[in-house]
């Protein structure tokens, strides 16, 4: 426990503990913008902390870190767009508790999920990293390859109404993803000789046209066509028999986000999907999912800031950056003069409990700001459609350009919004596009990978722990195949 | 007369007074760099490219005496960043980061960029190639490794990529050595993947860049058999270079700075000085010291020389490996 007496001892100083503020509010300011990201502005400041005594910077970007995750929140409620790719999955039921007029009650449940799931993630953090991270480990390429599996599964219980239009969808996001080098042979694919597509399609300006843009579209013509305005913010408690009901599905997506957010390379985009969807699994039949459910939006907020928590496993307890964002936070410890790694714990127990320390307080601060701030943020939807639209476009315009500075980039956001536009009046859903944007990769890349590994063998699809995640996966297909059926006969009933 | 006088002189003032103010404003012009100075890096924030550049703008900002912005445009093995500052204007205030790619994109057909597009400014770091294995490795030299080879074992080699400079650099060693075919290169996305394949035993060897793994390796989660780089350096002072070893192959990832070709000599000159005394300031040494890269600089002239050289050495390399289009 010395440990933890000396990062409380360090943590004391008030120019240490300003950094957490300042952390959280501009992390807070760059992940509501959609395009900028977590990791360009904890990049941007890195160079800054360089200044800085170790922990002082140390505690600045974990704050950014920690306030860039949660806000991704607040353009996936309000305007369907997440902030960052994390909080895709919060679009699914966040938006339309906002269309319902609920929108006040999704972003205190977004606040005090992301804070519940944070705080979670932290504590398993603080006391397992080292355990976990040998754990991590035994992930080896087959076992990536088939949580991708699993991940994609989920498309079959997502898609909502029909489960062909969700594999239309979702076969539509592996062809997106396929565009680019391709991972393991090194030559460029559907590229058709342009060096820009042969640089693959960018999840951010891709995500921000199928969301935002496409949004914005369908908006517009509703308002031109029937000049329907100003939609109702709520209220934003969300009654104390609440609070107990989402305690389970709060502490399961954590679960799920860390253990997901462990692996380098998955994320909490991935992590949010799959809490999501277990929720789904094991809400309650009244539950309904899809259309403004509560339980939904605390599953993937919860999840993707405890992925987030889970990333670092790797990153303080091997010296692995478990996503991109840690490779910033390695690149300030490394020129901290601190070697990540199992003796950080002992070599420098002072940075590590302190920044444990730190990231708690910056969830403590996050819960204040975001408390006072969501009625500031609400006010978006208070601007009538005819204006707020338009300045959404021009938001998604400039979101995607940020990215990478390119126009190409604007190109791509503009027809991923057309298509999101057309796939919303088909009525296919946009989600499992989007997960198999993001899973296609990792799945195609292992199994390649595992089959040069065992030379051309499929053996490795029975290994242990491979071999029971497929089976799972297979598991959780039947199970929403059966379900869907079931639904659908109980629909029948009632309509008859 | 005398009006007429007047009046002449009063235009010979005003003539000279606006004389002046375009003398003032062709010294200010000359005074490069006025403006702020745009970095635009190939490869995404949190990187080794970006966080060396990043940590060499931080000093440079002072020497420079303006601000510089740093863009990521990742993609395409940096090629997409290239583009954009060969499409700029040549005027000195759009530079680019080069990667090591730069000399191998346009033999493999992956775009027709070459050094050539570019006029070096200087180059920063060179950190040199290392191949490393786990402690309980039955390997505990390079020379170990081809035997083994040469005994008709395959050997798995984690790298970045199909094509990646550490592939290259590894089937470099590979063909040396005559083990072609029995190390296989098995591309992982990324350091981040590979080094956890490394640690968990599920390759034999891992090619990277040194001070990638110096955590791993102080720990002892990982031991070096070799750099490949000229002679030993700094971070792995006990390691021996695979020339040492009887290898004669050297390479590595290379760190540096170029402005679209056609830019003025004053202003390439210019654009050296302030950045060579950030590169020699205090703050950036310190970032070398604690970050475990390896400075390595060159002038302007000597990187245009020393990419030429590279331009043609992977010119023949990627011939030799077949992966040359």
């Amino acid at each position: 426990m010395s440990g933890w007496a000396e990062g409380f001892a360090v943590l004391q100083d008030w120019s240490v503990l300003a950094m957490v503020p300042i952390g959280v509010l501009l992390g807070v300011s760059i992940g509501a913008i959609p395009g900028l990201s977590a990791t360009v502005g904890m990049a941007m400041f890195l160079p800054f902390t360089f200044t800085l005594d170790p922990l002082t910077g140390l505690i600045l970007l974990l704050g950014i870190y920690n306030g860039a995750c949660y806000a991704g929140a607040i353009p996936a409620v309000l305007i369907n767009t997440p902030g960052t790719p994390s909080s895709a999955a919060t679009t699914l039921d966040g938006y339309p508790m906002a269309q319902k007029g609920r929108a006040g009650e999704a972003l205190t449940l977004s606040l005090l999920a992301s804070v519940a799931g944070g705080l979670i993630g932290t504590a398993l953090l603080a006391f397992f990293a080292p355990v976990l991270a040998r754990y991590a480990l035994s992930f080896g390429t087959p076992e990536y390859f088939a949580i991708a599996v699993l991940a994609l599964t989920i498309i079959a219980s997502i898609g909502g109404g029909q489960i062909s239009k969700g594999f239309v969808a979702a076969a539509l996001g592996l062809l997106i993803a396929s565009v680019g080098f391709d991972p393991v042979a090194g030559f460029p694919r559907l590229s058709f000789g342009s060096s820009d597509l042969s640089g693959g399609i960018q999840l951010i300006p891709l995500l921000v046209g199928i969301f935002g843009m496409a949004e914005a579209l369908t908006q517009l013509e509703r308002a031109i066509a029937s000049r329907l305005d100003r939609r109702e913010i709520g209220g934003f408690g969300i009654g104390s028999g609440w609070a107990r009901r989402l305690l389970p599905t709060t502490a399961g997506a954590s679960m799920i986000g860390f253990g997901t957010g462990m692996l380098p390379g998955v994320g909490g985009d991935i992590g949010g999907y799959i809490a999501y969807n277990e929720a789904k699994r094991f809400g309650c039949r009244s539950a309904k999912f899809g259309e403004g459910e509560p339980r939904g939006v605390v599953a993937a907020e919860a999840a993707n800031n405890a992925s987030n928590m889970g990333s670092l496993v790797p990153t303080f307890a091997l010296g692995i950056p478990g996503n991109t964002q840690a490779a910033v936070l390695l690149g300030a410890l490394l020129i901290a003069g601190v070697q990540p790694g199992p003796g950080l714990f002992t070599s420098a127990p002072e940075l590590i409990y302190g920044s444990f320390l730190g990231m708690a307080l910056a969830y403590v601060c996050l819960l204040a700001i975001g408390l006072l701030g969501i009625r500031l943020w609400i006010q978006v939807i208070q601007i009538p459609s005819v204006y707020l639209w338009p300045i959404v476009i021009l938001f998604c315009v400039v979101g995607a350009y940020a990215v990478r500075n390119t126009t190409f980039d604007v190109l791509v956001m503009m027809l991923a919004g057309v298509l999101g536009y057309l796939m919303t009046k088909a009525r296919y859903p946009v989600a499992p596009l989007l997960i198999a944007v993001i899973v296609g990769p990792i799945a195609e890349e292992n199994f390649r990978r595992s089959m040069i590994l065992h030379q051309g063998s499929y053996e490795w699809l029975l290994q242990p722990l491979t071999a029971s995640i497929l089976a799972f996966a297979a598991a959780s297909l039947v199970f929403s195949a059966w379900r869907h059926r079931g639904q659908a006969r109980a629909e029948r009933d009632v309509a008859r | 007369m005398t009006t007429m006088n007047r009046g002449a002189r009063a235009l010979c003032t005003a003539l000279s007074a606006l004389l002046a103010t375009t003398a003032a404003t062709t010294v200010a012009a000359q005074q490069f760099p006025s403006e702020p100075i745009r970095i635009v890096i190939g490869f995404a924030a949190g990187g080794s490219t970006d966080t060396n550049t990043r940590a060499l703008a931080a000093a440079a900002e002072e020497t420079c005496g303006t601000e510089i912005v740093i863009t990521n445009q990742p993609g395409g093995s940096g090629v997409i960043a290239l583009e954009t500052v060969r499409n700029s204007d040549a005027d000195g205030y759009t530079i680019a980061t080069t990667p090591t790619e730069i000399s191998a994109v346009s033999h493999m057909g992956l775009s027709d960029i070459t050094h050539e597009d570019f006029g070096a400014v200087m180059r920063f770091v060179f950190d040199p190639h290392g191949f490393f294995v786990t402690p309980d490795s039955p390997y505990k030299s390079l020379q170990d490794v081809v035997d083994a080879a040469k005994g008709g074992e395959t050997i798995r080699v984690a790298t970045s990529g199909p094509a990646s400079p550490y592939a290259i650099t590894f089937e470099d060693m590979a063909r040396n050595t005559g083990v072609t075919g029995q190390l296989v290169n098995i591309p992982y996305q990324g350091d981040a993947m590979a080094i956890p394949a490394a640690l968990s035993g599920e390759v034999d060897l891992l090619v990277t860049n040194a001070s990638n793994v110096v955590g791993q390796v102080a720990e002892e989660a990982l031991v070096p058999l070799g750099v490949a780089s000229d002679s030993r350096i700094a971070i792995l002072p006990d390691t021996p270079t695979l020339e040492e070893q009887g290898i004669d192959v050297t390479g590595g990832s290379i760190f540096g700075l170029a402005v679209p070709a056609g830019t003025p000599g004053d202003r390439v000159e210019a654009l050296n000085a302030c950045f060579e005394a950030a590169f020699r300031s205090d703050a950036f040494n310190a970032y070398v010291e604690q970050s475990g890269v390896n400075p390595a600089y060159l002038g302007a002239a000597d990187y245009d020389a020393y990419l030429a050289a590279e331009y043609q050495r992977y010119g023949e390399l990627l011939e030799q490996l077949g992966l040359a289009q």
